[in-house]
């Protein structure tokens, strides 16, 4: 094993791929930035190279792009409150509140050295894991999926602040949204009304930024005059930056638990990208002391998302090299250069070509680090966009999102979507609705069906007589009644405590 | 007078000769005078990631040199491409520069079956020629119950076992058609849970054990074999395939009944027969000037048949089947329509019979 890591990084330690990697990096940096944009865009251009490349050039070159767009991504939820990716939505929770406080420098530095460390991590995830990851795999089939993605509900609870009856019509609208189109099982049109765009349901990219740019923007222009408040901090200082890089280290249980959950959930196929780095911030706000503060702008809520973001990719990666099944959008393009390049992803990728495996993995790790000091020293430039007045953001970034969506799928009718979601949720943001809630609805309510049918189909009404299943119900019943044994436990806790 | 008249009749004939000549070179040359410089675009109602548009990629640089055009490979896999090919159909202007490449399976079916939104008809299109695609094989987890020493005693065990678990996804694709058949010929306990996200899906699903078969095209399942996820078992068909002859074909271990025949001639591509077979296919939309339909049928049928093409596609899948023609397609297209009553209401019995 120790032999394969030495060559894979033989392989990519050379002059030419370290400056494609170099160059990838910067162009998915750049993309993520834009909203709707990111690395699947730049990937699906790159695709029609691939066939006559030579495949120590050109898969790096991808392992890169495909990883680094969430740096990108998140300096635009830090500092316009818009997700540069989907997978940078829960930034924005409390991301875009540290601007609004002038701690935008700061926000940034968290969130580049979660998100640079939380790609470097998994490279050595992965020496454990590779063993694990097969085993692992085969074991979570669709009941055990069913019951992981209800725990994975349950942190609506968390992620409510305030009326948990509002989270949870929050997460039924979700739902609503995620029932439109065909139905998996039964191939039936659900709230299609006829119109064959709507066969495919809505997508991730437009509801993510119909929630968060459309309210967001719309609210700004109304209300302040700039992002940022004029006299705190008006030029990003790399001072404010280092803080920020300190507090991942000062939070670096945290920031090891999120990546650890990050590249768990990457690897296990079919929970989605999306749902790895909501499922870390609940879980940094159900561990937090205080979580009512989540929300507010502090850098805890920026290290949760951004250490799993990165962290899933390489999840991600080793299983779609293992068993050649994509767990994400991003994954499906990388098989196809696989297979265009002549490789065949499965069991005996990883026993055939483990170098390669770990020169992918090497790739994402130091392109993650590339895109950390890209966006180190981009970042004081691109904060003074906070000081532009709100007006003029305004009028820039909208038809930047539009633009977006539509470069997304071409389809007129999502741009219409955009708009009704958008106002949609502008009202729900109006009255205390939990937006966070009717995202996770909305990803994560379609996979339960999905699941839930064929573990129903398969195995019948025991379905849940498993032995994952049952220790995922114990678990969900927990989180569900913490709020009635956390106290006894913290009782019992300080009695041994004074007792010892 | 009579001098006058033949020297006026020898100008006319000598004229109608001129301007015919004119106008067939004319023609030819107009065609093939039109595309250089301009732009042509394949819409390919699928994803960046599909073998089509693999192929349409891989083909695209060929038809570049031929014509002096420049292709833009378009990817439009909204609702399972229903609405690229509708768009292609209802064209304004169908001048020969939007086109498209498709799976023959994805665009007829969809059609035979009177899917909700479909707007097109297959018989109108201009069919410019295609590249023949492989039939469907069985397969079964490798190791599992039903990976026995030879194709005869797996067929055995799959027929003793009470409740053989197949997984598919859309009801109405080819690869689920192929399941069904396979159950009806080979008188299977079996059920198909459909819905599962395309082959990845599937063979998710079989490493894990939770179905005990799928069925894929044959090159796919030829290459989850050699990762060593699944074992193939059969091709469903009548006989072998002659680019897989390692592959055992259905027929060749039971006897098909007239019932079970007329299922896989309605709904089974046969490998072997290019007119009933699964191709990856270029058209034009109806309404095409003929000279320019012409001209494209030959080009592309240059692209497919030239070698270096087709090293290339063999580098890439391992294969290359062989070509169908523009008018072979067509026929092939007429033909589908002319059984079409007679396909549904099969496909319709097939249903009932088989999907959970």
């Amino acid at each position: 094993m120790l032999e394969a890591f030495g060559q894979g990084a033989a392989g990519i330690f050379q002059p030419v791929v370290l400056l494609v990697i170099l160059a990838g990096t910067f162009v998915s940096t750049i993309l993520g930035i834009i909203p709707g944009l990111g690395g699947v865009l730049a990937i699906v251009l790159i695709l029609p190279f691939v066939f006559r490349a030579d495949p120590m050039v050109i898969l790096p070159l991808i392992s890169a792009i495909g990883a680094t767009s969430y740096a990108g991504g998140a300096m635009c939820a830090i500092l316009l409150g818009v997700p540069g990716t989907p997978a940078n939505a829960a930034t924005i929770l409390d991301g875009f509140p540290m601007t609004r406080k002038g701690e935008a420098s700061r926000a940034i530095g968290a969130a580049i050295t979660a998100s640079g460390l939380g790609g470097i991590l998994p490279v050595f995830f992965a020496f454990l894991m590779m063993p694990l990851v097969i085993p692992f795999v085969l074991n979570f089939r669709s009941a055990e999926m069913a019951f992981l993605i209800l725990l994975g509900l349950c942190f609506l609870a968390v992620l409510t602040r305030g009326s948990v009856i509002k989270g949870l019509i929050s997460a039924g609208i979700g739902l609503l949204i995620s029932c439109i189109g065909f139905q998996a099982k039964t191939g039936v049109p659900r709230f299609a009304f006829g119109n064959i765009y709507l066969y495919d349901g809505i997508s991730i990219t437009v509801i993510i930024l119909a929630i968060f740019a459309l309210p967001l923007l719309a609210e700004l222009s109304a209300g302040g005059k700039s992002v940022a408040p004029p006299n705190k901090y008006a030029v990003g200082t790399y001072r404010q930056m280092l803080r920020g890089i300190v507090d991942v280290f000062r939070h670096w249980w945290l920031f090891l638990r999120c990546s650890i959950l990050g590249y768990i959930v990457g690897i296990i196929p079919g929970v989605g990208a999306e749902s790895a780095v909501w499922v870390a911030y609940g879980h940094a706000k159900q561990s937090s002391k205080s979580p009512e503060k989540f929300g507010t702008g502090v850098v805890e809520g920026i290290i949760a998302p951004e250490s799993a973001n990165n962290a899933k990719e390489a999840g991600g990666m080793l299983t779609t090299l293992a068993f050649g099944i994509p767990g994400s959008g991003m994954m499906v393009l990388y098989l196809a250069a696989f297979i265009m390049l002549g490789i065949d992803p499965g069991p005996k990728m990883l026993t055939d070509h483990t170098a390669l495996c770990f020169a992918m993995l090497q790739t994402i790790a130091l392109s993650n680090v590339f895109a950390a000091v890209i966006c180190f020293f981009g970042a004081p430039f691109l904060i003074k966009i906070t000081h532009v007045p709100v007006v003029y953001l305004f009028c820039f970034l909208i038809p930047i999102v539009f633009i977006g969506v539509w470069a997304y799928s071409k389809i007129v009718l999502d741009l219409f979507i955009l708009v009704i979601i958008g106002v949609l949720s502008l009202f729900l943001r109006r009255y205390g609705y939990s937006l966070s809630a009717l995202i996770l609805g909305f990803i994560l309510g379609g996979l339960f069906e999905y699941y839930l049918w064929h573990a129903l189909d398969l195995s019948g009404v025991l379905f849940f007589l498993t032995p994952i299943s049952i220790i995922l119900i114990i678990a969900i019943v927990a989180t569900l009644t913490q709020n009635l044994w956390g106290p006894v436990v913290k009782h019992w806790f300080k009695k041994i405590k004074r007792l010892s | 007078m009579k001098k006058l008249f033949s020297g006026m009749l020898a100008i006319l004939i000598l004229a109608a000769l001129v301007l015919s000549g004119c106008t067939s070179t004319s023609t030819s040359g107009s065609a093939s005078d039109f595309y250089k410089g301009k732009t042509v675009t394949i819409l390919v109602p699928n994803t960046p990631a599909a073998v089509v548009t693999r192929w349409c990629r891989l083909a695209a640089p060929y038809f570049e040199k031929i014509t002096g055009a420049q292709v833009m490979v378009q990817n439009e896999p909204a609702a399972a491409g229903l609405p690229a090919r509708n768009r292609i159909y209802g064209a304004d202007k169908p001048d020969g520069l939007t086109l498209m490449f498709t799976p023959s399976g994805g665009l007829w079916q969809t059609w035979a079956l009177d899917e909700p939104g479909t707007e097109y008809d297959i018989t109108k299109f201009n069919y410019l020629g295609g590249i023949l695609g492989t039939g469907f094989a069985v397969s079964v987890v490798a190791g599992g119950a039903y990976d026995k020493a030879d194709t005869a005693a797996s067929i055995k065990a799959m027929q003793d076992a009470k409740g053989f678990k197949f997984g598919a996804s859309g009801a109405a694709e080819l690869p689920t058609m192929a399941i069904m058949v396979s159950i009806v010929a080979l008188e299977l306990d079996a059920t198909i849970t459909a819905g599962y996200k395309g082959s990845a899906g599937r063979l998710l699903a079989l490493t894990q054990k939770e179905i005990d078969g799928m069925c894929n095209p044959v090159d796919s399942a030829m290459r989850k074999q050699d990762s060593g996820q699944s074992k193939l078992l059969f091709l469903v068909a009548q006989e072998r395939d002659k680019v897989f002859p390692d592959v055992p074909a259905l027929g060749e271990f039971v006897k098909f009944s007239d019932r079970v025949k007329k299922l896989m001639k309605a709904m089974i591509p046969d490998p072997n027969n290019p007119e009933g077979s699964n191709s990856q296919l270029v058209l034009a939309p109806p309404g095409t000037p003929k000279d320019r339909v012409e001209f494209l049928r030959k080009t592309w049928m240059t692209v497919f048949e030239d070698k270096n093409f087709q090293d290339e596609v063999i580098e890439m899948s391992k294969f290359f089947t062989g070509t169908v023609s523009g008018e072979e397609l067509q026929k092939n297209a007429a033909a589908m329509a002319k059984s079409k009553g007679e396909f549904l209401s099969l496909y319709k019995d097939l249903m009932k019979q088989v999907i959970k």
